[in-house]
């Protein structure tokens, strides 16, 4: 089954800012299979979630403008549709949460009115129609008390509820695709897993594909069936979650596994990855990854590597892979 | 972006010089600044008001104050740019004139309210307590007084007159400096710099006019810019209701005055003061704006 | 709500108190004697003495002071000087002609200023920011009066559209109500515009936009009711300016209403006729910004449950 539900190709978003341009997402691919879980993992500021804006079309009001690639959704080419046509998608076809639960709510309305605001506007539904699927909803994504939180205000509510709220409302018009731009980062533990139980839940029954933006490995390995690796506005490595977490090819995509702790080795020290994500001005040429490689060689330093496919459904952009198939070849 | 790679600073010490970093405040301040074409615009003509307030008396083209009764409320010609008032007088002459009052009456009155304003906000933030309190109510009345009503209040008891006026917008900006240094200073309290110098045993008062005064400095510069235009509309204002300068004295709202009789023969005799003050006050919000873009983006409009 | 509206009526008794205080000190902070400036500069020695019995003004400060409020209370104002008519009956025959002009000049001046600042906020760096904003700068730099005869000049002796003074028809409400609001008006355009465009960062602008809004319905339904709560608190202090505005403008516009009467009694030394004027604009203003902290809350769902 190899249905493409969205499918990104060399993608290229820059911001454009007083002091010149800056690449956040250059030249990204990836896609997402109908009903699949797709992680997309990085440091901050690799450019995850400007990929995933850039998929919405929530740019505008940024500095930020995609000036490349293409993104199609069902069929359609999202960055050629007039922006009502994008409207009718956004919150019905793609529907996304965010970081920040405590912020994404607007403080001066009530709940109800916030979802079923949604839900009036893509499924045509009225007044009292509307209020009757908020509270559907809310007992759905597991909101005690339903029908008395529906007129309650943003405020009166913890961050885990808040988040339960978002995913409502995103869920409220049963999108084909959820963008969850790291859901869970600003929870506390226990919280993270229960939202991450409901999402999984939600998929299962209703089959939304969700592209779920984190940093967090264990996040990842608990819900994706596959999993993109970017680093520094490109994607470094694609593989399903189990080659990921196996067998890892990339020396980034290794480091960041290294520096996950893991129980069973107490004595260990914590990896780390040398150096930081460099910032958009000071782009080394080459692999961006090079200085903080430990594998890096000299063509490493004056070539860019593409993405090249190394085993079915992997690819993989480094020259330790390249080398090898140039030397098969 | 093509520097010499070193630069000597003020004190002497020669730094390599990068051309993202090592920014003095002052070139940095300036960086912004410049950008705000509008406010550099208003800045050098506020520069041309205080030169001309300086030489006005030398470069009047006739006397502000001797009338002609030949050439009563001629409307503006070549000889005359702005025309004549009721007593044959230049209005562009007198105009001239009434820069110099204008700009020391805002300069002046604005100077003391924000010295015993920053003084009030800064004791007031810095001991908080009962100091806090009685400064901020005292702050209260004066402001339960609304705008030009305080002025108007404090010229009924000592009497018309520009010194007067000069006293009563004062005391009305006083209120406004306390608060805004007030804020300023309480955060600066509590930042960490202050904590440092507390604990090496500095006194209040050093702590206060080494360490905290300097940071409410930008804050005091950009609401200074916007009262002086504020205060010269107050003054301007006053002068207008006969509170204030009294004829024949060429200050710009006491001549708009005097011209409201003529306003259906000679709409000149106020049409021009009262574009002066226009002009004057607006060179002075805008760079008022440019300076708070510059120095404290963060600053809302009052 | 009912503590935090509990709260703020209690913290205006103790600014009325004080501003009581001022204003029945005002007599006594002018230099002279008090007695013989009500008493008049021609009255003899005799009559200041009995002015001075009669008024109380022989007795301690405090005692004074407590008459003056027992006086007030009971809607005792003194008499005027000029007219020797009660000052409650000049001050209310002059009440509602500026009240009716601040209401009209905020009513106009809170549309425009909203409008002016909404459109601004989005079209940040367009020209209509530019046009609005330096409209908004000059409009804060106009002089009220200066502004006032110029449209007299233009609207009433050129086209002969509006009179050029009183208060007769609604015509003669037009010009006065635009010079008085234009201040208010930019002010308000400034604010919101500044206000708006920290709300349109918010994230849950972002939520609004991703759920499929349309801009129109994000800015003026979700943003603007949050910039709002800012705006309102200070467009309530505006109202201090209008009514401070107003005696200029009064002035101008040759209008019955209490500026004018304040200023003729500055010049005419009428004290008593100051000194309630005093109190009903400072009183009207603690008012006034008693009724915002009360919009505020009810704007803000935050305070509204506490």
């Amino acid at each position: 089954m190899d249905n493409k539900l969205l499918e990104i190709e060399n993608l290229k978003t820059y911001f454009f800012t007083d002091s010149g341009r800056v690449p956040a997402v250059n030249g990204v691919d990836l896609f997402i299979r109908e009903g699949e879980t797709l992680g997309i993992v990085g440091e901050s500021g690799c450019g995850k979630s400007v990929t995933s804006l850039s998929v919405m079309r929530l740019l505008a009001h940024t500095p930020g403008r995609v000036v490349d690639g293409s993104i199609r959704f069902a069929g359609m080419d999202l960055l050629s549709l007039p922006e009502s046509k994008m409207r009718e998608i956004r919150g019905n076809e793609i529907a996304m949460i965010f970081q920040e639960p405590m912020t994404s709510l607007n403080p001066v309305y009530k709940i109800g009115d916030q979802i079923g605001e949604a839900v009036r506007l893509h499924l045509k539904y009225d007044k009292k129609k509307a209020r009757e699927r908020v509270i559907q909803m809310l007992k759905l994504v597991g909101i005690p008390r339903a029908e008395e939180i529906v007129d309650e205000y943003p405020h009166q509510l913890s961050g885990g509820m808040r988040q339960r709220i978002m995913i409502a409302m995103a869920m409220s018009c049963e999108p084909k695709l959820l963008i969850a731009d790291e859901p869970t980062t600003a929870l506390d533990v226990t919280i993270q897993a229960q939202i991450l139980d409901l999402m999984r839940k939600l998929k299962e029954e209703r089959g939304t594909a969700i592209m779920l933006i984190t940093h967090d490995l264990g996040v990842v390995a608990e819900m994706c069936d596959r999993v993109v690796v970017m680093y520094a506005g490109k994607v470094v490595e694609e593989a399903d979650v189990f080659d990921i977490f196996e067998n890892p090819k990339h020396p980034y995509t290794q480091g960041l596994l290294h520096s996950i702790p893991k129980l069973r080795r107490k004595t260990e020290r914590l990896q780390s990855i040398p150096g930081n994500v460099p910032t958009p001005g000071n782009m080394p040429s080459g692999c961006k990854f090079a200085p903080r490689c430990s594998h890096a060689m000299d063509v490493c330093r004056e070539q860019e590597p593409d993405l090249l496919q190394i085993a079915s459904g992997h690819r993989c952009r480094c020259f330790l892979y390249q080398n090898d198939l140039a030397k098969e070849a | 972006m093509a520097n010499n790679s070193v630069v000597v600073q003020p004190d002497g010490r020669v730094v390599p010089q990068d051309a993202e970093k090592a920014r003095t405040p002052f070139s940095e301040f300036w960086r912004k600044f410049k950008k705000q074409r509008l406010a550099v615009v208003a800045g050098c003509f506020i520069i041309l008001l205080f030169i001309i307030s300086l030489i006005g008396p030398y470069i009047t083209p006739y006397s502000a104050i001797e009338p002609d009764y030949d050439n009563i409320l001629s409307p503006p010609t070549l000889k005359h740019l702005a025309g004549t008032d009721a007593y044959g007088r230049d209005i562009f002459s007198r105009i001239i004139e009434g820069t110099r009052i204008s700009l020391f009456v805002g300069l002046t009155s604005v100077l003391v309210g924000a010295i015993g304003g920053t003084f009030l906000g800064l004791i007031s933030g810095f001991y908080g307590k009962w100091v806090d309190s009685v400064i901020m109510r005292f702050c209260d009345v004066l402001f339960a007084f609304p705008g030009i009503l305080l002025a108007i209040g404090i010229i009924a008891i000592l009497g018309p007159g520009l010194e007067n006026v000069i006293i009563a917008v004062a005391i009305f900006s006083i209120p406004i400096f306390a608060r805004i240094v007030r804020s300023s200073t309480l955060s600066l309290k509590a930042t960490m710099y202050v904590e440092a110098a507390r604990s090496i045993g500095a006194s209040p008062r050093r702590i206060i006019f080494k360490h905290i005064f300097p940071g409410t400095l930008s804050s005091i510069i950009v609401y200074f810019t916007m009262r002086i235009g504020t205060s010269i509309l107050t003054a301007a204002s006053l002068s207008f209701l006969g509170l204030g300068a009294q004829p024949p004295s060429p200050e710009w709202g006491a001549m708009l005055s005097s011209g409201r009789d003529f306003l259906n023969t000679a709409p000149h005799v106020t049409f021009f003061p009262g574009f002066a003050i226009f002009l004057t006050v607006l060179a002075f919000n805008l760079l008022g704006d440019g300076l708070r873009d510059a120095l404290d983006p963060k600053m809302k409009d009052e | 709500m009912f503590t935090y509206l509990m709260r703020r009526l209690l913290g205006v008794v103790p600014i009325l108190l004080i501003v009581s205080i001022f204003v029945f000190l005002f007599v006594h902070l002018i230099p002279g004697d008090p007695a013989r400036l009500v008493a008049g500069p021609d009255a003899s020695q005799q009559d200041v003495e009995l002015v001075r019995e009669q008024l109380g003004l022989d007795k301690p400060l405090a005692v004074q002071y407590i008459a003056f409020v027992g006086k007030l209370l009971q809607g005792d104002l003194g008499t005027s000087m000029k007219t020797n008519r009660p000052v409650f009956d000049e001050i209310a025959a002059r009440f509602m002609p500026t009240f009716w002009l601040t209401v009209w000049s905020m009513a106009w001046a809170i549309i425009f200023g909203l409008l002016i600042g909404v459109i601004s906020a989005t079209k940040r760096n367009k020209w209509q920011d530019y046009a609005g904003m330096f409209g908004a700068v000059s409009g804060i730099s106009l002089p009220s009066f200066w502004l006032g005869l110029m449209l007299i000049q233009l609207f009433s002796v050129k086209l002969g559209l509006f009179p050029t003074g009183g208060n007769d028809t609604w015509k003669g409400y037009v010009l006065p109500s635009l010079t008085l609001g234009a201040g208010v008006a930019a002010v308000i355009a400034r604010f919101a515009r500044s206000s708006l465009m920290d709300i349109l960062k918010e994230d849950y602008i972002r939520t609004g936009r991703a759920k499929g809004l349309k801009e129109n319905i994000v800015v003026w339904k979700h943003a603007l009711k949050n910039a709002m709560i800012p705006v309102i608190t200070m467009t309530g202090l505006q109202f201090g300016f209008l009514l401070g505005g107003s005696i200029v403008v009064e002035t101008v516009f040759s209008w019955p209403g209490l500026g004018r009467l304040l200023i003729d009694s500055v010049s005419f030394r009428d004290y008593p006729v100051i000194q309630a004027e005093l109190l009903l604009f400072a009183l009207e203003f603690i008012l006034i910004n008693l009724i915002v902290d009360i919009l505020y809350a009810v704007m803000n769902p935050q305070i509204r449950y506490e």
